[in-house]
């Protein structure tokens, strides 16, 4: 069980890491022509990292699983939803800007998507007890792990809109990225389901595999980012 | 409210006239007024601060025509590395 979790969080300290130099490099432009949209992206990869850090205590306290208040991960939820939310504001602002609209059928697409994961999260936790939360954790719980799907999909949405009109290959790149941190939510909600309570299995290497994928999507962002210029 | 109510930072403005600039030796302010989509006043006042801060220079013909200097090359090239790092996270500089 720990073996896995310890190379869970080795993978999210190095996902934190390329976080962390987007931030940095993010800042530094923004100090060189003061465009808040590179402040607030700063902000939000700062915050990015910081969720991922957060596991790194458990190298510190070996019994971190087993005696951290359950507050920890209601903060560390809470800083992911943050980061994206402030992200997802940017992306929104930047479709206003160029007049992209979010059309009915979008809607419906979205509504059905979102909907269809809201209600097979909320049958695991209510129903079968997947989590073992209480009815007022399970809700909390449920909003944010519902929360930052539903604004990770507007911020793919968005940045495939936006691919549309620049075609930068590097957007389409961090794109991909984000599609890796969208699936860590799918991995982990429902591969863990079906291990655990359809065929019986030992599901901690789940949380290495989810981990595996925030690390694949920031490996992304990071290959966008250096990619060489005029590569477009 | 418009949804096309994105305003442009002084450091595009700038970008534009430059590239507008660039793309020929020296451009006239009325050439200069139709490619960076500027009113006069405002084109004017902008080539003001542009020649104070060492980016544009006038031609051998007077105000009426402005070339870029090497400030002004450099500043371009150092603008586009951040429009392409914002084009890469989806927003626009």
């Amino acid at each position: 069980m720990f073996y896995w979790i310890n190379i869970s969080n080795d993978l999210q300290i190095l996902a934190a890491l390329i976080a962390v130099s987007i931030a940095v490099v993010a800042f530094w432009n923004y100090l060189r022509i003061r465009s808040w949209k590179l402040l607030v992206l700063s902000i939000a990869y700062t915050m990015l990292a910081a969720y991922n850090v957060i596991p790194y205590y458990s190298w510190i306290d070996p019994n971190f699983y087993n005696e951290v208040p359950f507050d920890i991960f209601y903060i560390q939820e809470l800083i992911e939803f943050l980061a994206f939310a402030v992200l997802a504001y940017i992306y929104y602002s930047e479709r206003r800007a160029r007049g992209i609209k979010i059309t009915r059928l979008h809607w419906i697409v979205g509504g059905l998507v979102v909907g269809t994961f809201f209600s097979l999260l909320a049958y695991l936790i209510l129903t079968v007890g997947y989590l073992t939360l209480d009815l007022g954790q399970a809700i909390s719980w449920s909003l944010f792990v519902i929360g930052i799907p539903v604004l990770e999909i507007y911020i793919i949405v968005s940045l495939f809109s936006y691919y549309k009109g620049v075609k930068n290959k590097n957007t389409l790149i961090v794109m991909a990225g984000f599609v890796c941190l969208f699936s860590y939510y799918l991995v982990i909600t429902f591969l863990s389901y079906l291990l655990s309570h359809v065929w019986d299995y030992d599901v901690s290497f789940v949380f290495a595999l989810a981990s595996a994928l925030t690390l694949a999507g920031y490996t992304l962002f990071l290959v966008a980012l250096l990619r060489p210029k005029g590569s477009r | 409210m418009s949804d096309d109510s994105s305003y442009r930072s002084k450091c595009r403005i700038y970008a534009d006239i430059l590239r507008a600039i660039q793309t020929t030796d020296q451009a006239k302010v009325t050439y200069l007024l139709h490619e960076a989509n500027l009113s006069y006043e405002r084109l004017t006042h902008h080539l003001g601060k542009m020649r104070k801060l060492g980016l544009i220079e006038n031609g051998v013909e007077g105000e009426s025509v402005v070339k870029i200097t090497a400030k002004g090359s450099k500043y371009l090239a150092e603008f586009r590395k951040i429009e392409e790092f914002g084009e890469t996270f989806g927003i626009t500089i």
